[in-house]
């Protein structure tokens, strides 16, 4: 991710002044007529023409308190049907747990522009289409779509969002699915309030100004210089998604503002960005934090149940986690902080993330283990800010059980989640570590273990064109991970497999077995009997057999023709085939796919296959090792490029000859 | 809480308390439902009351045990009200396995958010729903809660085998209304008679099934509606919002639908009058101007859909949709119907139950619970045209798989009459597809290829057709999924036949397609057109039904590099079976090779007992759609 702090030296002071830098509603220029598909991108069905938001700051005297309005404006060209969907708005509006601060959207208008036989045709939204939904207690949509789309229509629309949150003051989106023009940002900051800014994304801004506007804000009859910032930028493409990427937001150009310090009339200065030394204290004595790791005495009672007679601390740490996983059921709601309680969440036996691993801290310090909470932010909430503390930027919690020389990070919410292992939601890079006794520390979150899957084939060849045999699979990791979920769909290992057995058409499983499902630490295990039908008789000619039907890649999951973000598969990852044939007697090997051998620069990954004919016997192997979670962009058309060899080998047939038929 | 925790202890144990065992232990399910089973609604009592055509209680009791992760969403309570619907109360409770009470729940705890379809832009509807959080499994949610809806057009119906993984241990449906009430039912797959009974002048009848177990899911079969259990309600007399009225058929129930919610709504402003008479000024038939005025309706509006009020029965206004360039399924073959009017060509406003399963209305069973969309029956002296109004591609005339061959409800002034959309035979629904390739030493595949969509496959590529540039190139890589592949001199055609037909014609290029190894080449010639395989279940159910027939005919012809030849020379299979007929064929003359494929499937409806015959048909075709060629090099 790319991140640039922004910072300013006010050149120009300006008394009073000022003229807006919006573009006229509705007065189109002639570049805005001219502008056709293609004329940025091969792809995009639709295009900004030209964006303008202005954010300042209100104090309501009434409410007392301040608040934030952002006016927003933004002109969009229709090229054709296919981008009819951005001419649907949904303005999200927030409101906070009580109800009584939410964000109001006011002022909407909003024209479609057409021209019909080169006239220039506008047509306003009927009020009547203006709809609100309220999707939950805490959000409410208003929503509309355009009047009267034809290709090439321009649409053009405006509104105001009065809000109460100022800490992030107001994101400013410059980069979007479609591409856009121009987008131009105004940010009028009373004096008393200092924000962080920071634009992220690899794009340059081609306009950045700064001003003083004497005594813009008004506040308990005072004037209030402010900050008057200017943002612009030019020709900013549109973003394009493909697998394995996190958050977009991470990725996406964007102006972020972070509330640090409040200088009050009185002349106190309240610091909101702190110190983490600061957080730290304010975390460690947070009721819904702090206090509910402190919460130990819960297990008093029930530990020594828990413990029974492990003796060392592994075991011991081994033990608290299953029980805490077993007992609280999650409820699918995401937090850092514990929603009811720790004891709420013993009781009732379900909770959030906080309830649950902050139980699970709680559980860990009372066997007398050296238990801390790890906050972090989730794979899809992007990542968080790594110079000041941003509490909300972390969205979920986790344990640090330190042992010895080795630590454990812990995640109680999943019940077939082996010991040590997290979610691939919660791999994100950063993420703090929080003690009850000593200062809080970074750590970068990587997963502990690979996703591994081996195949094991031993078959034979009959006369009747069938092969017999025995596939085992062992999974480890996250592969076993998924396995195990996939297993709890079903009430008993015979329905899974009968299933699978129902999937699979080429196969047929004879009878199969399921080891090592039920704990955890140990490898997930499959074996099955199988037959496959390959040939309707052996005959005397060639015999083709293609040994790439276990796991084979059809499609390269990469196709774009530039990546301007990571690769990010969360795990390492290994896949490995082992076969072992034996064929009628008399063949003999005609040719095979070539022996390779391909590696990934720095160890990235490696891809190798091996085919070897002996005493009737035939054996191939095949091993495909990605080693790295994330890949760098530049690393993308090797990781492309490596896929497609791949695809190639897998087409390669072993061709068997019968002895003497030649 | 400690105690809690020795009761769970105890029960792992088995120790005596089976005598404690409450009616919702696992324990008690007999074990018929517990095979292929993710959840058993052990118990489930529906009860509609209609006090009054304004004044409906709707009861319901359930108690569901899931028994894995699988089974989870099923212990969903879902309820959804609108404006006309009022949640008067809910109340629940969940057990343990051995079924110990382990918490309660109330309307409180229910969250409640807008029920807008991913379709619509605004829908005024809503829906509560819960589901609790479970540290384990088997466990059991029981609820009850009652509606009261402020309108009878339309009674929940009874659909007990709600789904194919959930076992059903007993659920009954009562049906109480006055003894003068006239009330129509239709019971269909129901063994059994209901229970009749009266009492102090209401009328009682209760309907109940026990020990369903559940289903696996079988492809390839029909219509749910065939052969599960329903129960529908459809009150003579009817309130609905402000609305009175009464039907005992399709007739009475159209001239009602007619006369409340379609008579009004017809009017156009003078200026599109004026240029709807322009556009058909000079065509000398019905046909030409309706065909006419359907490009104009297509050029002009889009869909867009947006339910409020009347619970969503009646169409937008004509001149409303006229000036917002577009509206939902009802307002645009509204303002076609508009449109036409203008020029007096006579339109029927028809309800029809959509999707790709063919699905029609019952004949025999009047009730506005029946369809989800409306299409348009436009009437000539001699003959009729079906037109979807939602489409911006379709050509006129046409429906496509989404409405195509089922009874639909048409809205006349003269009353309801059900009417039948077209169908294309087999025979009809052709692809035809015919590549000219070469072959060059590296395994890249490139050339030209030509395919004509007809009848009831024209619409496969339509929306490639209608689309463009990045959009375009995604939606063919989709539909020809072969990696790396890459398509130049696009162009669609839509020739004038008597049938639909769409013409197809693109150069195609398959980087590294066939690969080389110890001088010998690798070539699957079925390049797109490959039938995916069936699973070969044992002890089918359901009876096999194929939806839609169709005949697919590909010829490609490859130009192979100087010294290639086909290892083991012509190849060549035939499939022949009830369901269809398969040819496939392989052929070298000098450097050129000829794959044909062609496959004719028959739609229909076969006994469960050729099953295994339909898998060997499907899978063989498969199979030998994968046939690899080797081609050895000198």
């Amino acid at each position: 991710m790319i991140k640039t702090y922004l910072t300013f030296a006010f050149l120009v002071v300006f008394a009073g002044c000022l003229h807006s830098q919006d573009f006229t509603f509705g007065s189109l220029s002639s570049e805005d007529l001219r502008l056709a598909k293609n004329d940025l991108d091969s792809f995009s069905n639709a295009a900004v023409l030209n964006e303008y938001g202005k954010a300042y700051m209100v104090f309501d005297d009434t409410k007392g308190y301040t608040e934030l309005i952002v006016d927003y404006h933004v002109r969009i060209k229709i090229f054709n049907s296919d981008g009819y969907q951005h001419a649907t708005v949904v303005i999200p509006a927030h409101k906070d747990e009580s109800g009584e601060r939410a964000d109001v959207i006011s002022d909407v208008k909003a024209v479609t522009i057409n021209v019909e036989d080169s006239r220039i045709v506008t047509l306003p939204l009927d009020k009547s289409q203006l709809f609100k939904e309220e999707v939950s207690r805490y959000l409410t949509h208003t929503k509309f779509t355009f009047p009267n789309l034809q290709d090439g229509s321009i649409i053009e629309y405006s509104y105001r969002l009065r809000s109460p949150h100022i800490f992030n003051f107001h994101t400013w989106h410059l980069q979007d699915e479609i591409p856009k023009i121009n987008s131009v940002f105004e940010a009028i900051i009373p004096a008393m309030y200092t924000y962080n800014v920071i634009l992220r994304g690899p794009y340059k801004l081609h306009t950045q100004d700064a001003k003083l506007n004497r005594g813009a804000f008004r506040i308990v009859g005072r004037d209030v210089d402010c900050s008057h910032l200017t943002y612009g930028m030019r020709d900013i493409p549109a973003f394009v998604t493909e697998d394995y990427m996190t958050a977009a937001s991470n990725f996406k150009s964007a102006i972020y503002f972070e509330l640090s310090d409040i200088y009050r009339l009185n002349g106190t200065n309240v610091k909101i960005t702190k110190e983490w030394k600061n957080v730290d204290r304010e975390l460690v004595t947070h009721a819904d934090f702090g206090s509910q790791m402190k919460r130990d005495n819960l297990f008093k009672s029930i530990l020594p149940t828990i413990l029974a007679d492990t003796m060392d601390d592994l075991g011991k740490a081994k033990a608290v986690y299953r029980y805490v996983q077993q007992r609280i059921r999650w409820n699918k709601y995401l937090g850092k902080y514990s929603e009811s309680s720790v004891k709420d969440a013993l009781e009732r036996r379900s909770g959030n993330i906080g309830d649950i691993n902050l139980a699970l801290i709680a559980g860990l310090r009372a066997a007398g283990l050296d238990g801390e909470a790890v906050i972090l932010s989730t794979r899809d909430n992007g990542v968080v800010n790594d110079v000041h503390p941003v509490l909300s930027d972390f969205n979920y919690v986790v344990a640090k059980v330190n042992i010895g020389d080795s630590h454990y990070l812990l995640d109680a919410s999943d019940p077939l989640l082996p010991f040590g292992l997290l979610p691939l939601h919660c791999i994100n890079g950063k993420a703090r570590v929080v003690n009850l006794k000593e200062p809080s520390y970074w750590m970068v979150v990587e997963s502990s273990q690979k996703s591994t899957t081996q195949y094991t084939l031993n078959a034979k060849l009959g006369a009747d064109g069938f092969l017999r045999g025995q596939l085992t699979t062992h999974s480890y990791g996250y592969a076993a991970w998924n396995k195990r979920k996939e297993l709890a769909n079903y009430n008993t290992a015979d329905e899974y497999i009968e299933h699978l057995d129902e999937r699979l058409t080429g196969f047929e499983i004879e009878q199969g077995e399921i080891m090592g499902a039920a704990d955890l630490e140990q490898p997930f295990v499959e074996r099955y009997d199988i037959a496959v039908k390959l040939y309707d008789s052996l005959g005397s000619g060639e015999l083709f057999f293609n040994p790439f039907f276990i796991r084979r890649i059809n499609k390269n999951p990469f196709n774009l023709d530039d990546r301007t973000y990571p690769v990010d598969m969360g795990t390492a990852s290994e896949q490995r085939v082992l076969m072992t044939i034996e064929l009628p007697a008399g063949y003999a090997l005609a040719s095979k796919p070539d022996d390779y051998n391909m590696a990934l620069e720095n160890r990235g990954g490696r891809y190798l296959t091996q085919t070897n004919l002996s005493d009737n016997v035939l054996t191939f192997s095949q091993l495909l090792a990605l080693n790295q979670s994330t890949y760098p962009p530049e690393s993308y058309f090797a990781l492309k490029e490596f896929f497609s060899r791949i695809i190639q080998q897998e087409k390669i047939d072993v061709v068997l000859q019968m002895k003497g038929a030649q | 809480m400690k105690a809690g925790w020795l009761i769970m202890f105890m029960g792992l144990l088995g120790g005596g308390r089976a005598a404690a065992q409450s009616d919702y232990a696992v324990a008690h399910i007999p074990v018929a439902l517990k095979s292929r089973a993710d959840a058993v609604v052990r118990r489930e009592e529906v009860v509609v009351d209609m006090l009054s055509p304004t004044k409906v209680y709707h009861r319901v009791h359930r108690a569901i045990t899931v028994f894995n992760r699988g089974g989870e969403e099923r212990a969903r309570l879902v309820i959804h009200y609108d404006k006309a619907t009022v949640i008067k109360r809910i109340e629940g409770a969940v057990y343990d396995g051995d079924g110990v009470l382990l918490r309660k729940f109330t309307k409180r705890d229910c969250r409640d958010e807008s029920a807008v379809s991913n379709f619509s832009l605004y829908e005024d509807s809503r829906v509560k729903h819960y589901l609790p959080a479970m540290a384990g499994y088997p466990y059991t949610i029981v609820y009850s809660y009652e509606v009261e809806r402020k309108q009878n057009l339309i009674i929940p119906a009874w659909r007990p085998e709600a789904y194919w993984d959930v076992a059903v241990q007993h659920s009954q449906y009562t049906f109480t209304c006055a003894e003068s009430d006239a009330v129509r039912v239709r019971a269909a797959n129901y063994r059994g008679n209901a229970e009749h009974s009266v009492a102090g002048g209401r009328s009682t009848t209760t309907w109940a099934v026990d020990n369903l177990p559940a289903r696996r899911y079988e492809p390839y079969s029909p219509d749910p509606e065939t052969y599960k259990t329903t129960v529908r309600i459809a009150p003579v007399n009817f309130g609905y919002y402000k609305h009175k009225g009464q039907y005992s058929n399709w007739e009475e129930l159209g001239k009602w639908m007619f006369g409340a919610l379609l008579s009004e709504g017809m009017d156009l402003p003078p200026h599109t009058v004026a240029e709807v008479k322009g556009l058909v000024d000079g065509l000398a038939s019905d046909r030409e101007k309706a065909a006419a005025l359907y490009r104009y309706l297509q050029r002009k509006t889009r869909y867009v859909s947006v339910q409020i009020g009347i619970g969503g029965f009646k169409p937008t206004a004509a001149a409303l949709v006229d000036q917002l360039g577009y509206g939902d399924c009802k307002g645009l073959a509204n303002y076609m119907r508009a449109l036409l009017a203008v020029v007096d060509i006579p339109s029927y406003y028809c309800v029809v139950e959509a999707g790709n399963a063919k699905r029609s209305i019952s004949a025999d069973f009047a009730s506005m619970d029946q369809g989800n969309h409306v299409i348009l029956c436009v009437l000539f002296e001699q003959d009729t045209v079906w037109l979807e109004c939602t489409s911006q591609r379709l050509p006129f005339g046409f429906l496509g798989s989404f409405t195509d061959d089922r009874t639909v409800w048409a809205c006349t002034p003269e009353g309801g009459k059900l009417l039948q959309t077209p169908a294309y035979a087999a025979t009809e629904s052709t692809q035809e597809r015919r590549a000219e390739l070469q072959l060059a030493d590296d395994g890249t595949v490139a050339g030209h290829m030509r395919t004509v969509f007809s009848g009831g496959q024209y619409d496969n590529h339509s929306e490639i057709a209608e689309s463009s540039g990045g959009e375009q190139m995604k939606l063919l890589k989709t539909a020809y999924d072969i990696d790396h592949v890459g398509f130049g001199q696009i162009d669609y055609q839509k020739p004038d036949n008597e049938v639909p037909t769409l013409v197809e014609s693109l150069e195609v290029t398959l980087p590294r397609y066939a690969p080389t190894s110890n001088g010998q080449t690798f070539l699957v010639p079925n390049l797109f057109n490959r039938q995916s395989s069936v699973p070969t279940v044992k002890d089918r159910q359901l009876p096999v039904y194929i939806n839609r027939g169709y005949a697919d005919e590909d010829h490609f012809t490859y130009t192979l590099p100087a010294g290639y030849t086909v290892v083991g020379g012509p190849w060549q299979t035939t499939l022949d079976s009830p369901f269809g007929r398969y040819e496939a064929t392989v052929e070298q003359v000098g450097n050129q090779l000829s794959y044909r494929r062609r496959l004719v499937l028959h739609g229909g409806t076969y006994p469960a007992n050729r099953y295994a015959e339909f898998c060997m048909f499907i899978n063989g075709i498969s199979s030998s759609d994968r046939h690899k060629l080797v081609l050895a090099n000198e």
